[in-house]
């Protein structure tokens, strides 16, 4: 499968994921959207030398795959795929972190920590990131966006160019099918097509942009977004808010698992 | 060059996340006055385009290897710096949610990397200028590629502060410059050369879709958002980054150290005193901090990030001034000059 295609696959799964019936998936879109924001700040704000008191912040993404249906190898896929890019930065600082940490006799270098630091941030925060949408969808995410005042240009421009994506990616799939099929074998495209095969793209792209205006127009389009289906804001949404919140500060401010391993210890 | 959460302090990538939201608002407002509705799609499907044009790999010549464009330059020659900036913003967030390329927390730091450096520096302040004169096939290869390589090389060294001032690396400084700016000195190159070849087929089959066709009177820029903006860098970078400033000594400091046994060096004679008395006398925040006298115990640490913050916007304020000053005064000389010869 090409690159165009396996992007519109993903796109395909994750509006399938999000049309689910589930309580996750009930739950107000602005709320998930702050808890999911409230998630990445605090996994942020962790410091370097610990990666150990890290780990209880997976409960969020552990109870969300449990309370769903999510493909769970989909998610670890597309969050694999972008981890490499993480380990290039952090595989430096090993090297140059001189501070050194022991295991009975043996010395290690403080700069392994940071680097399971590094990864295991990574792993957590964009394995939200995909579950925020996976459970929201991104017609849902701009509606929580513009109920809390972004402006509308801006919520149109997001929706507007997922709309159109598919499209595109369809129209370019097609255009490097036909090339990669009239160009012998060739891997990429040639230089003396750069111009024509992506200029070829933009130009069909503005003309579809002039018939997308027309036929919103003509459907009565007058510049602001309209939700079809509100969400209101219930009682259990205020308690997931305050619950999932709660519990960020709460593994932040104690290190829960050498608490649980002092008890253990003692007991 | 997208960024990862992991990389990012909450500070670091909350006051990136408040930079680019006030680019984004300026560039709404500009939008909104210059465009009307009808830029909407255009700039949604552009945003799509965009998207699709990363994904295709151009094959680079007697390299072996493949790369894909940014799409900052490009967008803003077909749309204009601000629905541009508004269109990479768009496309930057489509990313980080479906794809994970880059952070929540880091997506301020994305977009201003790679949208605010090609759209709102590169393009007005090189692509531009360059194709001032009218359009013309050498002078877009010219303009694509320069205003890529300068906004890429920009944006590199941006994620170089960023990452380095969120302390999640222990890479220094010189090694991590060093790696990051060859490398997107190579695919500026490459990029620009692409975005080039695109926007020469545009010229050649449809030149009226290009932006800067469709600003050929000449704009009187305001400088006033370009004054904001220093004054509130000023304010951040000396209200609270000064906090941050080492205490250690500076290279040259360091230097004389060593040679010296001390980091300064002790001067005699009657002119030097004087000198030193009438600084001291003048210095209102001696060493960026509040003057105490020699009875008063050390100031504990919450007065000595107090006084930095107060010697950081002040000092910033009076460089500010000065500067204007200087400005002025040049300015005021300039337009005697034209009137004198005319």
């Amino acid at each position: 499968m090409s690159k165009l295609d396996s992007a519109t696959h993903s796109f395909r799964l994750l509006e399938d994921f999000a049309a689910q019936k589930n309580p996750i998936n009930a739950i107000n879109p602005l709320i998930k959207l702050l808890v999911t924001i409230a998630y990445v700040s605090v996994i942020s704000s962790f410091g370097r030398y610990d990666p150990g008191s890290i780990l209880p912040m997976a409960f969020y993404p552990m109870m969300i795959f449990a309370f769903t249906s999510l493909d769970v190898g989909f998610f670890m896929r597309r969050v694999m795929f972008v981890l490499p890019l993480i380990m290039l930065i952090g595989i430096f600082n090993p090297i140059f972190d001189t501070h050194t940490f022991s295991i009975g006799n043996l010395y290690i270098s403080s700069g392994w920590l940071t680097f399971c630091t590094v990864l295991i941030k990574g792993f957590l925060t964009i394995l939200s990131a995909l579950l925020l949408v996976g459970t929201t969808g991104i017609t849902d995410i701009a509606a929580a966006l513009r109920s809390i005042r972004l402006p509308r240009l801006f919520v149109l421009q997001i929706l507007l160019t997922y709309r159109y994506i598919s499209l595109l990616l369809q129209e370019a799939s097609h255009l490097t099918l036909a090339y990669s099929l009239r160009s012998n074998g060739q891997k990429g495209v040639k230089y003396k097509a750069w111009g024509s095969l992506a200029g070829g793209l933009m130009l069909r792209t503005f003309d579809k942009a002039q018939t997308v205006y027309d036929a919103m127009l003509l459907r009565g389009f007058d510049g602001e977004y309209r939700v079809g289906t509100g969400y209101s804001l219930r009682l259990g949404d205020i308690v997931y808010l305050v619950c999932c919140v709660g519990f960020f500060f709460l593994a932040r401010f104690v290190n829960l698992p050498q608490l649980i391993g002092t008890i253990v210890h003692s007991v | 060059m997208h960024m990862a959460d992991a990389l990012i302090s909450p500070l670091v990538g909350g006051v990136m996340i408040a930079a680019s939201a006030g680019l984004g608002a300026y560039s709404i407002k500009k939008t909104s006055t210059d465009l009307e509705n009808k830029s909407i799609p255009v700039m949604g499907v552009m945003g799509a385009f965009i998207f699709a044009a990363q994904m295709i790999n151009f094959a680079i010549p007697a390299t072996g290897s493949s790369g894909h464009i940014g799409g900052g330059i490009l967008v803003a020659a077909m749309l204009g710096p601000y629905a541009g900036f508004l269109t990479m913003a768009a496309v930057l967030l489509i990313q980080a949610l479906f794809f994970a390329d880059g952070g929540l927390i880091a997506y301020g730091c994305n977009v201003f990397n790679m949208g605010f450096y090609a759209c709102m520096l590169a393009y007005p302040l090189i692509f531009k200028p360059i194709m001032k004169n009218g359009c013309s096939t050498k002078r877009i290869w010219i303009a694509s590629i320069i205003s890529t390589i300068i906004a890429l090389q920009a944006g590199a060294f941006s994620v170089v502060l960023q990452t380095l001032l969120s302390g999640k690396t222990q890479l220094p400084f010189a090694v991590f410059t060093s790696l990051m700016q060859p490398i997107h000195l190579a695919i500026g190159a490459i990029e620009g050369v692409i975005t080039a070849c695109v926007i020469s087929f545009v010229y050649g089959t449809r030149p009226e879709m290009l932006h800067i066709n469709k600003t050929i009177k000449s704009e009187k820029r305001s400088f006033k958002p370009v004054i904001v903006a220093l004054i509130c860098t000023t304010i951040i970078t000396g209200g609270f980054f000064s906090w941050y400033a080492s205490s250690h000594p500076d290279g040259l400091e360091w230097s004389i150290g060593k040679i010296m046994g001390n980091k300064e060096i002790a001067v005699q004679g009657e002119i030097y005193t004087a000198a030193q008395n009438a600084q001291s006398s003048v210095a209102i925040l001696p060493d960026y901090g509040f003057k105490t006298s020699d009875d008063t115990p050390e100031p504990d640490t919450s007065k000595a990030n107090a006084g930095t913050s107060v010697s950081g916007i002040v000092g910033g304020a009076i460089t500010l001034g000065f500067t204007l000053a200087i400005g002025g005064i040049i300015v005021l000389l300039r337009k005697r000059h034209d009137k004198c010869q005319s």
